[in-house]
Parts: structure tokens; sequence; C-alpha cells
């Protein structure tokens, strides 16, 4: 598991890196945009209400 | 050799009526729990749930109906009951950290089916809604548990001088993070642990007031040569890789301490006090002080303690990889351990919404935080994360849908389980350390599983199978203890 994770990490060294890091900044942002945009879209309706009724006694 | 590591988690997961203010939890949570043996909403019900309009007495003076399931023991071996307010999900008892993930997942995934189809009984006007957190924001907590087999040999005096360090200084790969602070500790617009403001001594009994970090509860379940460590400090994860790295290190860490190989690690001076730096060390920068001297930061500590692990050995599989991986992120660069931890995750996320200009204090970050952990797959924010390949996970949803009716086969959870799936019109209580049968002329016979790591398919396979009877089961067993 581990393995698999560094392998996809690891990245060019040097000038290479500085080049092939502007789009990959780029896409992150837009991909950020996209999860907030959706997570907009899932979140319940009324927060206010939503977290003020959310009240959990009695635990443990 | 050493004790072998039974494992299991217990889980108590936060219960709303959606778009109702004020209900009674203890009611909702026996219609979640008791949903698949056929507890439906009746007049009964109906007015129960929604009596307590000043339920000071949240949960109490309400007596449920004879026979209402509110304790549960399912096929895969394991428990699920309505403990006072919330319903709670005890995993099977299993021998491995990935096993023990696995069935923490499963806990998930009944609660997601038993909710639903009690949300299909109240019909359109309401459903129920399941977070598995660890705080409702007002001040209340509720537990994640770990539970471990250890030799009772090992003093707890060691357990107590060694192990508080180990806990507060995990968080950083254990904890859930949270919005804001609770319980008159010092201000944090956001948190690393969600349990972390409810803890205020190192070591005592309690579990719902002044929380120690380690907990003394002896209650074994079992031979009493075992102790069952019951660790309540973690928050619940939803990340898969992070509960299986949070049980493994501790798992491992634990084992170390009974071969007596930790001496001279790192000890933190006020492990209390160094929960709530930790907490809202977002950046992993704080030093917290040691006995004897010097400081280090919890990432450095759990680096330490890591070293020391990998030169003890004996590592649970996969563990060391994923723990050292997630420690160099964190080192490296914290955002990128997004992939993997709750926390982390949460930050981004959030952060996100904060450079729109929401400001944390507004309800829709503590929304999001909330809406993180709910179980139904089309309201999590987790669950968005997943599918988008956002988050690494470590099982299909197809093995934690199995894992649901199928018991670990390698402790007596399999006993437990296989006689629920088999024998169940002939069980007449079933416990973690034993079964009873009722046969035909009603005579009860019990079958005890003093052993843990016993009852097992590879020990009685055989038996139960060749069995068309629970009857014939215990008579071929010969009262032997499994």
């Amino acid at each position: 598991m581990a393995e698999q994770e560094r392998r996809q990490r690891s990245k060019p060294k040097g000038s290479q890196r500085a080049l092939e890091n502007l789009p990959v900044v780029a896409d992150r942002t837009q991909h950020i945009d996209d999860l907030l945009d959706e997570i907009d879209t899932v979140l319940e309706e009324n927060a206010e209400e939503f977290v003020r009724n959310y009240v959990q006694k009695g635990g443990e | 050799m050493s004790t072998p590591k039974v494992i299991g988690t217990e889980t108590e997961f936060g219960i709303t009526l959606k778009g109702v203010a004020r209900f009674n939890p203890a009611v909702a949570s026996a219609l979640v729990v008791g949903a698949k043996q056929g507890v439906t909403m009746n007049d009964w019900f109906k007015e129960a749930l929604l009596l307590s309009e000043d339920a000071g007495n949240w949960g109490a003076g309400v007596a449920l109906p004879e026979g209402t399931g509110v304790n549960r023991v399912l096929a895969n071996g394991a428990r699920f009951y309505v403990d006072h307010a919330h319903p709670e999900y005890a995993t099977p008892e299993t021998t491995n950290p990935l096993d023990a993930t696995l069935y923490d997942k499963a806990g998930e995934e009944t609660l997601r089916q038993s909710s639903k189809l009690a949300s299909d009984a109240l019909g359109s006007a309401s459903s129920f809604g399941l977070y598995k957190n660890n705080s409702d924001g007002k001040g209340n907590s509720y537990g994640f548990h770990e539970n471990v087999m250890l030799d009772r040999r090992l003093p707890f005096g060691e357990i107590v001088r060694l192990l508080p360090t180990f806990l507060v200084t995990r968080r950083i790969i254990g904890g859930a993070g949270k919005v804001g602070v609770e319980n008159g500790r010092p201000a944090a617009f956001y948190q690393v642990s969600q349990r972390s403001d409810f803890f205020e001594e190192v070591v005592g009994l309690e579990t719902t007031m002044r929380r120690p970090i380690v907990n003394t509860r002896d209650e074994p379940h079992s031979d009493p040569a075992y102790r069952r460590l019951h660790v309540i400090y973690g928050d619940a994860n939803m990340s898969e890789v992070q509960t299986f790295t949070k049980i493994g290190s501790l798992v491992w860490f634990l084992t170390a301490l009974e071969a007596a190989a930790l001496d001279g690690i790192p000890r933190l001076l006020d492990p209390v006090l160094a929960g709530d730096v930790v907490s809202r060390d977002l950046e992993l920068t704080q030093e917290l002080p040691l006995v004897g001297g010097g400081a280090a930061t919890a990432l450095e500590i759990q680096q330490l303690i890591l070293q020391r692990l990998q030169a003890f050995g004996l590592a649970p599989a996969g563990v060391a990889d994923e723990w050292a991986d997630l420690l160099d992120t964190l080192g490296r660069s914290r955002d990128e351990a997004a992939d993997r931890l709750d926390w982390v995750a949460k930050l981004t996320v959030l952060r996100g919404f904060a450079e729109r200009g929401v400001a944390w204090s507004d309800p829709k970050m503590r929304a999001i935080d909330l809406q993180y952990h709910d179980i139904d797959h089309s309201k999590s924010l987790h669950r968005r994360l997943v599918e988008t390949a956002r988050m690494r996970r470590l099982f299909t949803d197809g093995q934690i849908e199995e894992a649901v009716t199928r018991p670990p086969t390698d402790t007596r959870a399999w006993l437990r389980g296989t006689c629920v799936r088999l024998f169940s019109s002939e069980i007449a209580s079933a416990s973690w350390d034993s079964l009873v049968f009722t046969n035909l002329d009603g005579e009860l016979s019990r079958v005890p599983m003093m052993t843990p790591h016993g009852a097992t398919e590879a020990e009685l396979g055989d038996i139960v199978r060749a069995s068309e009877t629970a009857s014939e089961m215990v008579t071929r067993l010969g009262g032997a203890d499994g």
C-alpha cells in the first residue's frame, strides 16, 4: 500500500519539476473549486437550523 | 510468544431526526437498532419519539415496550444496541488491525441499512440522520473506544507511565478534525481532534465526565488471565487508512510494552495539557515539554516511537509502512495527507470555503464538519472525497457489505455469529463470553467462550457444520470450553 503511494508521489527533480508544477497547481485549484461547488449542492439546506438541532446528550 | 492481540472497537453514533428540534433520542435509537427485528413505527412510538418536548431527562423516563430489540447480536458476531441515547455498535473480536478496520466500517454499513429501514417506516415526514463523530459542538461527547487484549502480568503502572505520551501524540494520525472548541478549553477555530477537549485526567475510571487518557475499566469478558485494555482517548474515523493506522500503531505499541521494550521513550511532562496543544497545532510545530527536561513535537515523538518499534519488530501486517509513510508525509507537506487523514481532508475543504469568504464562525462551517461524518452516502462529505478518488480506501463496498453478515473466522466471534445465522431460534442469550441455547423441551444449555481467540472456525467448523440444530451442536461440543 505504502509503496504504491510513494511511487505515485515521486516527482521529477530540479528545473523539470518547476516547469511541471505550474499546470499541477492550476489543476489542484480547479479540483478544489469543483469539490466546493459539489459540496454546496449536498449541504443541508438550512445550516443554521441543522447545527442548532444537533444535540447529543447521554454519551458513553 | 506474546499474548495474541485480540482487537475490537465500539462506536456511538450521533442521531438526529431531520427537521425536528426536539425528539427522544433513546426512542429514536431503539427504532434504528430494532429496525431489522421488526420494531416498527406504531402509534406508541410516534408519541414516544416526540414526547420529550421538555426532556431534561434525555432517554430516561420512557419505558420501551416489552421485547423491543435494543440489544442485538449480529451474524458477524458484533453487538448492536442502544447505549443511553445513542445507537452503539461493537465490532466482533478480530486478530489484526486490518480486520478490525473492516468490521469498524461494517458498523457504518449496519447503521446505514438499519436507519434506512427505520426512516422508511417514518414515512415522508422525516428521516433519521446518523453521524460517526464524537461531539455535538455544544459540550457533549460520545465515544469511540478501542479494546485490546493484554497479558494481565503487564503491570498497569507501566501502561499509565508510557501509554499517555503515545496516545496524545497519535492524535496527528488519528484526529478526525473539529470546528471550534468546547468544555471551556483554549480557543481555536479548528482542531485536529473531536475528543481532545473532553479529557481532564491522566488516569481514572470515568467515561462520561472528567475523562482520563488511560481508562482503568477492568472487564475482560474472558479468562481473567487476560486484560481488555479499554482505550477511550481516540476519535472515530471515517478514513479507512486512518482507522487502520490508528489501531495498528496502538496494537504494535502495546505488544512492545508487554515485552518491556519501550524503556527510555520520551514521556510528556503534562499529557492533558499536551493534548490541548497537539489538537491546536495544525502546523505540527509546537514543542511539548518532556519528563527529565527537553521538548519535542508530536511528530518527532511519533517518529521516535516508530523507530523504537521498528527495532523491536513484530509489526502487525502493513502497519509499519503505512504509519511511517503518514509521518513522512506530515513532516514534508501536511496537505498531502488529505488523501488519508480526516482532519486534514476536512481542513482542506473548510479552508477552501474560508477563502471564498465564509467566516469560521459561520454555521455553514460547523454544518460541513458534521456532514463530513454523515453515514448516508448521498449526504456524507467523506463519501464525496472517496468517490472522487481524493481519499484512499482499503476495502471495496462489497467487502464491507459482506462483513456485515459474515464473522471473522479466527476468534470466538466466528461461533457467535455463525450460531446467530444458523440457530437464531434456539438462542436464549448471547454475550461476549457465552452462548445459551434452549432446546425443544425448554431446557437451557450454556456454551462458554472464555478464550477470545478460541471457538474459531478451525477449531469448531466441522462440529458446527455437522449439526442440524443447536442442541446437536451442544451435544457434540460435549460442554467443552471453546
